[in-house]
């Protein structure tokens, strides 16, 4: 006989109200915890995002700056060109360590697995800081010319053969979802495979593509060591004319304000779920201690202290409490994956799903702030049963 | 040479509040109670025999007076001390039901245990065949009669070997035969461990079975016998 087992048969004894108030307990702990992982995902998509496009500033257009803003924020396919030696003077500025070429193209029909939305860009191998790392870290190679690479949110798989422009390319790896549009709706290629696509399309497309290999849509631009981007980017602008820079920084923040409202709205609600939660676990255990008034004074007239009493109730409460809990943490878990999976296309929120070690230690600090609330909702009633005289509590419970 | 007391009770009294009027339960009650003696107290409903028994064991504090416990001064004591001091050396026993209904009577007498002391599955046992109850040793209390229940009871006030057994009531509602039977285990608890027990009674007849009788009278105890 242990104070857990004589809580676990309390617990018991009325199985209706008990599972009531698990069940409270764990839809209020599904939802909260389904909120935070969705609002985590979020910033957790932001700085992957940020960090796998690997440059600093994008160059773009001035005339596209729109567009441009609107690609690298919802991945929304786009197609403009920077004037001829762009590249040439980005790279000449001070304070610029590595700027590399890419071309936006947008497919005129639906090319690839039923989408109109799939945004072709091409990179140049030699100089690029957003695929090429990622080619050597999981493929070990780069592309061939008749190969590009898939982003997580393209229905492809590795061996898939697709046609752009009349030609076929095979799918040689897919992209694990990074949580940016941008990224995850692209098809990459290289330079030189999209050049001889649209020199090929003039025969094998209806719509045949016209691509100048001095004419990029976007410099992605990676500063020295030490150089502020923002600094940077002003210099850009400033030495050249028909330009516009965009940091990462300012796409992060734009998103982070495009996001802003729903985390917002999380927060809130986790708030009132955290309030609900006390309550719940409070009136849970003033139940408790009122209806076993008499037994518990009992309890101290055997002569349990104070402490021994409070282990008592707390044992029930911390019970239903993680019991509850656990169950709600697996349900928030699923409605987070469901959350992420279905609105978010809609809402176009950058999103991605945590790393297996963060979510487990979101779950155990859940679970702990859930029984941390049920111990500061247990210490009031706790503490009235134990300052009254066991002789008091006996009389009145009876 | 004067014999050392088990439990010493001094001047108690004690004044409740009943719709905001104060209501005196217990005026300067006196006790002195020795190893090895029974002492019963019979008085009217409302005459303060309980409250004056659960002031005597710890359980209520006095609005004055002191209660000595083999030297020690249990109101003197903190909280914690006081409840050790109960779980060591005091028993109670109540008319009503006092089983905890989730647990089977081996488990409702070795309760006092999981707050200190020691007493093994075998204590309880030979405890439960005491009274009467071996073969009942995994029943839960919906499964036994009133009678049954309070002998449980019984058992769980003396597994932990206290030196003061405080009744109040213990046979109320019983048969005249359960009653004899649970009066004989705790005057023989008393003989043979030289304990004390102090019991609270209506009846006139069970009280004439302790050694020593005392009338409570409007909060004034008196040694008639």
């Amino acid at each position: 006989m242990t104070v857990l087992s004589i809580a676990l048969r309390n617990l018991a004894r009325n199985p209706a109200r008990t599972a009531l108030l698990a069940a409270i307990i764990a839809v209020t702990t599904a939802v909260l915890f389904a909120s935070f992982l969705f609002a985590r995902g979020i910033s957790h998509a932001l700085r992957n995002g940020a960090a796998r496009l690997g440059a600093d500033i994008v160059v773009v257009p001035e005339q596209a700056e729109a567009q441009a803003r609107s690609a690298l924020l919802s991945g929304e396919p786009t197609a403009f060109l920077l004037d001829r030696n762009v590249l040439v003077r980005v790279r000449a500025v001070a304070g610029v360590s590595q700027a590399t070429p890419q071309l936006f193209i947008k497919p005129r029909t639906v090319t690839c697995c039923g989408r109109s939305d799939v945004f072709l860009i091409a990179f140049d191998p030699a100089t690029d800081m957003t695929v090429v790392p990622w080619l050597d870290r999981n493929l070990g190679r780069q592309l061939a010319r008749s190969e590009i690479l898939t982003g997580s949110g393209i229905p492809a798989f590795p061996g898939d053969r697709i046609p752009f422009f009349g030609t076929v390319f095979t799918v040689a790896a897919a992209m694990e979802p990074t949580g940016m549009d941008i990224l995850d709706r692209s098809v990459f290629m290289s330079f030189d495979a999209a050049l001889r696509m649209a020199a090929d399309s003039s025969v094998l497309s209806p719509a045949p593509l016209t691509l100048d290999r001095d004419r990029p849509s976007a410099v992605l631009v990676r500063v020295t060591p030490g150089a502020s981007p923002d600094r940077i980017a002003i210099t850009l602008e400033h030495d050249i004319p028909g330009i516009r820079t965009l940091t990462a920084g300012m796409v992060v923040t734009s998103v982070k304000q495009q996001t802003e409202g729903v985390v917002r709205i999380l927060a809130g609600v986790g708030i009132v779920l955290a309030v609900v939660l006390v309550l719940v676990q409070g009136l849970a255990v003033s139940l408790i201690v009122s209806e076993r008034r008499r037994e518990l004074g009992l309890l101290r007239a055997m002569g349990a202290t104070r402490r021994q009493l409070a282990s008592l109730i707390n044992a029930e409460s911390l019970l239903l409490a993680a019991g509850a809990g656990s169950a709600g943490l697996a349900l928030g878990f699923l409605l987070s994956r469901i959350l992420a999976g279905l609105p978010l296309q809609g809402l176009r929120l950058p999103h991605l799903a945590l790393p297996a070690s963060t979510m487990l230690l979101s779950a155990a600090a859940v679970l702990f702030l859930l029984l941390a609330t049920a111990l500061m909702a247990s210490a009031i009633p706790v503490r009235s049963i134990g300052a009254a005289d066991p002789y008091d509590a006996i009389r009145s419970g009876s | 040479m004067n014999r050392p007391a088990l439990l010493d009770v001094r001047h108690l009294a004690r004044t409740f509040s009943v719709a905001g009027r104060p209501l005196p339960a217990v005026h300067d009650a006196s006790l002195i109670v020795h190893a090895g003696e029974s002492v019963s107290i019979v008085g009217h409903s409302g005459s303060g025999k309980s409250t004056f028994l659960a002031m005597a064991g710890g359980i209520l504090r006095p609005g004055a007076g002191r209660v000595l416990l083999e030297g020690d001064d249990l109101w003197q004591r903190g909280d914690d001390e006081r409840s050790r001091l109960r779980n060591a050396k005091v028993s109670f026993v109540f008319q009503f039901a006092s089983l905890m209904p989730t647990l089977t009577s081996e488990e409702n007498v070795l309760l006092p245990t999981l707050f200190g002391g020691a007493a093994s599955l075998e204590d309880a046992e030979r405890m439960l065949e005491l009274v009467g109850l071996s073969d009942r040793l995994g029943h839960y209390p919906r499964e036994m009669s009133g009678g049954e229940q309070q002998r449980v009871a019984i058992a769980r006030a003396l597994v932990t070997k206290p030196r003061v057994i405080l009744a109040d009531e213990p046979t109320g509602d019983l048969d005249e035969r359960t009653e004899s039977l649970i009066m004989d285990v705790l005057l023989r608890y008393v003989r043979e461990h030289r304990a004390a027990l102090i019991m609270v009674t209506h009846s006139r007849e069970l009280a004439g079975r302790a050694a020593r009788q005392c009338m409570m009278k409007h909060g004034l105890l008196e040694e008639t016998i």
